[in-house]
């Protein structure tokens, strides 16, 4: 039994748009040292997935960029490995894709040619540490045709789009509901699907052929009732990054030590590019907490509650709370900055303050000099 | 032949490195962790790349599990290519016999063949066991302007220490034309950094001849080098200013480490034209906790900080509990270090384990510091108590 992993690198960019002026989603830096993608292709290859296909969009420069070759990830094969596939890159006149299904029109002859028994669709937002083998298991235990990966929680934020699986007792998924958020605890898809390869091209094909767009409105939601679609519930810690919101709540994730347990495994790590920065140095005179601070960083200044990429320079004096400092990012000295995002290369010179608040961080866009 | 190399790198791995003690105990020397995510011998090889030398020998003998293992095939250093690249280097079983590396001479010697696959006009000669930024293609232009046949890196050392080196005497165009290995009165202050660059025709003729004589220890220093001199080959000396260190003591490694946490001297790993390449582990990066204090130091990816440090170097993967205290000490990766533990003045080696409330070392006295040093693998037990200067060697095996 093999699988192919196809990643969507782009689902909804709109949703944070100073942060993705210039790049993918899947490009977006998390973590410190990671790019959100980094979580998905590792739980592909920690599963044994080592044939992945990135479905790019468009903005896919940086994207490209950290990929590589997908050494990094031990994706550089000669059986397998990593495959990029940009728009209009083949004949099929698949262009700048709409929705998942749309960007799965593009990769059908490539789909085709493989003889893997299985397809693992993943869209590149969703950061958690998961085994697909056990979504696997799962799938093969149920005979499903579909398995989709959900996890129970309550909706975050009212005002997205979330998939919501309705699922009986036997984990079957009756019905799913795109776009709207009731009240209290769902089912929230967390963008993760495995299906069989031929019936994935079927259903592609079938979808096609009467214009629909959407994988989770037209297939999960219109054919629940006639194809074996299960649902496995991820008890894990995962979060969704959808908002700038969430992305700050899910940076701030990071400082406890139970969510970086469950995310930085020893038998599962999270693979990135290497940019070889030297380690981190500290002055003599600086206060540090509750910090999780990348390599390649000079610290002149304080610190608390804040997750600092690699190379970024805080300086002499400066008070930084609740934030987080993309790589390269030069702050000035005695600079105060509170509940913000400050992109990667930005420059806040000396004294300057800012302040967001923590439910609506204050969002710096890359390159840009304060 | 591959195809010409003006200039190929040997860079000799082979020795115990002694001086290390308990540190090169399981591991070849050049296979030291340093400076909180490197090994010594990074800094060699990204010498090497960043002086656009991309074919790299290293002929190693002593325990190279670790450092095969490190090398491998080169990509962290960009030495992983289709032409050329690093090369591990072991002695090997010829049809007329089986030989150990006998001395640094020898150990080019018998590895004549893979540098003629190249068919350089030059190579230079490093060893692995010294920390400094330097570009060879300068000392190769200026090997090249001089016409030299051996061309020798010197550096001023402070005159009461040169007794402790080979003392190059030269003249005022920069000839060579004496040599003195560790005199008792140093006739001037420029001594031999160990880096050397022949004419590779030069260089092949001598080590046949070294070869032949049966009282030679095959040794450049002791052999190739004044045989040369005596021969009236044309010598310089190449004059090089900058950050050099000999790691090849306890003390010396343990000041180089410091010498990373002065804003002056840590350039040398954070210059952006002249990077140090290495190996990376794959870890989230640090977290400092909430009643953690760090001061004057430097730390690594993938560590976790919950006690007090000053002016020490943290490696990667390293937990340090809380309530513990670390001065002026090195913590090597994936080191454990349990709550209440004093640390100072120590190294402390890779993957060890330091119990509840141990006192590792202790300050400096009017008889000098003297310093610490736990043996990688080493499990210290709660409340014990290492003495300054002891040293303490519990695994033989390299771990990694």
């Amino acid at each position: 039994m093999t699988a192919v992993g196809i990643i969507f690198s782009e689902i909804h960019d709109h949703n944070l748009p100073e942060i993705t002026k210039k790049r993918t989603l899947g490009s977006v830096p998390f973590g410190g040292r990671y790019r959100l993608i980094d979580f998905v292709l590792s739980n592909m290859v920690n599963s044994g997935i080592t044939h992945v296909g990135v479905v790019a969009r468009n903005n896919y420069q940086s994207l490209l960029s950290h990929l590589g070759s997908g050494k990094e990830w031990d994706l550089s094969r000669k059986f397998g490995g990593l495959t990029v596939f940009p728009p209009y890159s083949h004949s099929s006149g698949a262009g700048l894709y709409t929705g998942r299904l749309d960007a799965l029109k593009g990769v059908l002859s490539t789909l085709e040619k493989l003889n893997d028994d299985y397809v693992v669709l993943a869209d590149s937002d969703t950061i958690c540490n998961i085994d697909y083998t056990d979504v696997f298991k799962y799938h093969v235990s149920k005979d499903a045709d579909i398995t989709v990966v959900y996890q129970r929680k309550s909706v975050a934020d009212k005002s997205l789009n979330s998939t919501i699986y309705n699922i009986d007792e036997n984990g079957r998924v009756t019905s799913a509901f795109v776009g709207i958020a009731p009240d209290g605890e769902e089912n929230i898809s967390l963008g993760m699907w495995i299906v069989k390869r031929t019936l994935l091209i079927t259903l592609v094909r079938e979808a096609i052929a009467v214009g629909q767009l959407s994988f989770e409105k037209d297939i999960i939601a219109k054919r629940a009732s006639s194809l074996k679609i299960y649902g496995y519930n991820f008890n894990g810690y995962a979060i969704k990054i959808d908002s700038n919101r969430s992305l700050f709540e899910a940076n701030m994730d990071l400082l406890k030590s139970e969510v970086r347990k469950e995310l930085f495994k020893k038998n599962s790590p999270i693979y990135t590019k290497v940019r070889d920065e030297a380690p981190t140095r500290y002055a003599s005179d600086v206060t540090v907490k509750n910090s999780l601070i990348a390599n390649g960083c000079v610290i002149l200044g304080n610190l608390e509650n804040c997750v600092v990429s690699r190379g970024v320079q805080i300086g002499k004096g400066a008070n930084i709370k609740n934030s987080i400092i993309m790589h390269g990012a030069v702050i000035g000295e005695n600079a105060v900055i509170n509940n913000a995002i400050i992109d990667k290369n930005c420059v806040i010179k000396d004294g300057r303050v800012l302040s967001g608040h923590e439910t609506y961080p204050f969002v710096l866009a890359k390159e840009s000099i304060v | 032949m591959i195809r010409k190399n003006r200039c190929i790198a040997m860079l000799l791995a082979g020795g115990q490195g002694s001086r290390l003690h308990v540190l090169t105990k399981n591991i070849a020397k050049p296979a030291v962790p340093f400076g909180a995510k490197y090994r010594i011998i990074d800094f060699t090889l990204s010498n090497c790349i960043n002086s656009d030398i991309n074919v790299v020998g290293v002929p190693t003998q002593y325990q190279p599990l670790v450092l095969n293992r490190y090398i491998r095939n080169g990509l962290p250093w960009d030495l992983d290519r289709l032409y050329g690249g690093v090369y591990i280097l072991p002695p090997y079983q010829q049809s007329n016999g089986t030989d150990w590396y006998k001395g640094t001479a020898n150990a080019i010697y018998q590895n004549i063949r893979f540098i003629e696959q190249y068919d350089p006009d030059y190579v230079l000669i490093l060893s692995g066991d010294h920390i400094y930024s330097m570009d060879y293609s300068k000392m190769i232009a200026y090997h090249e302007e001089k016409g030299a046949d051996a061309t020798i890196a010197v550096i001023k050392v402070p005159i009461e220490e040169a007794s402790r080196f080979g003392i190059m005497n030269t003249n005022e165009e920069g000839k060579i034309v004496s040599f003195e290995e560790k005199p008792k009165v140093p006739k001037n202050d420029e001594a031999s950094m160990g880096i050397y660059v022949f004419s590779w025709e030069k260089l092949k003729k001598y080590l046949l001849e070294d070869e032949a004589d049966p009282n030679s220890s095959n040794d450049f220093g002791k052999n190739i080098i004044p045989k040369m001199l005596a021969d009236g080959e044309k010598m310089y000396a190449y004059p090089f200013s900058g950050y050099w260190k000999d790691v090849g003591t306890i003390d010396s490694l343990w000041e180089a480490n410091m010498d990373l946490l002065n804003e002056e001297t840590n350039g040398i790993i954070n210059d952006p034209n002249w990077k140090i390449y290495a190996r990376n582990p794959v870890c989230p990066p640090q977290y400092i906790g909430d009643g953690a204090s760090i001061k004057n130091s430097i730390v690594s990816e993938g560590s976790e900080i919950y006690g007090e440090i000053d002016h020490s170097v943290i490696f990667y993967k390293v937990y340090v509990d809380k309530d513990v205290y670390i001065k002026d000490s090195i913590i090597m990766q994936d080191a454990v270090i349990k709550k209440g533990a004093r640390i100072i003045n120590a190294i402390v080696g890779d993957h060890t384990v330091i119990g509840e409330n141990a006192v590792i070392g202790g300050e400096s006295t009017e008889e000098g510091r003297k310093i610490a040093v736990i043996g990688g693998g080493a499990v210290i037990n709660d409340n014990e108590v290492v003495a300054p200067g002891e040293m303490i060697d519990r695994s033989d095996e390299p771990i990694i």
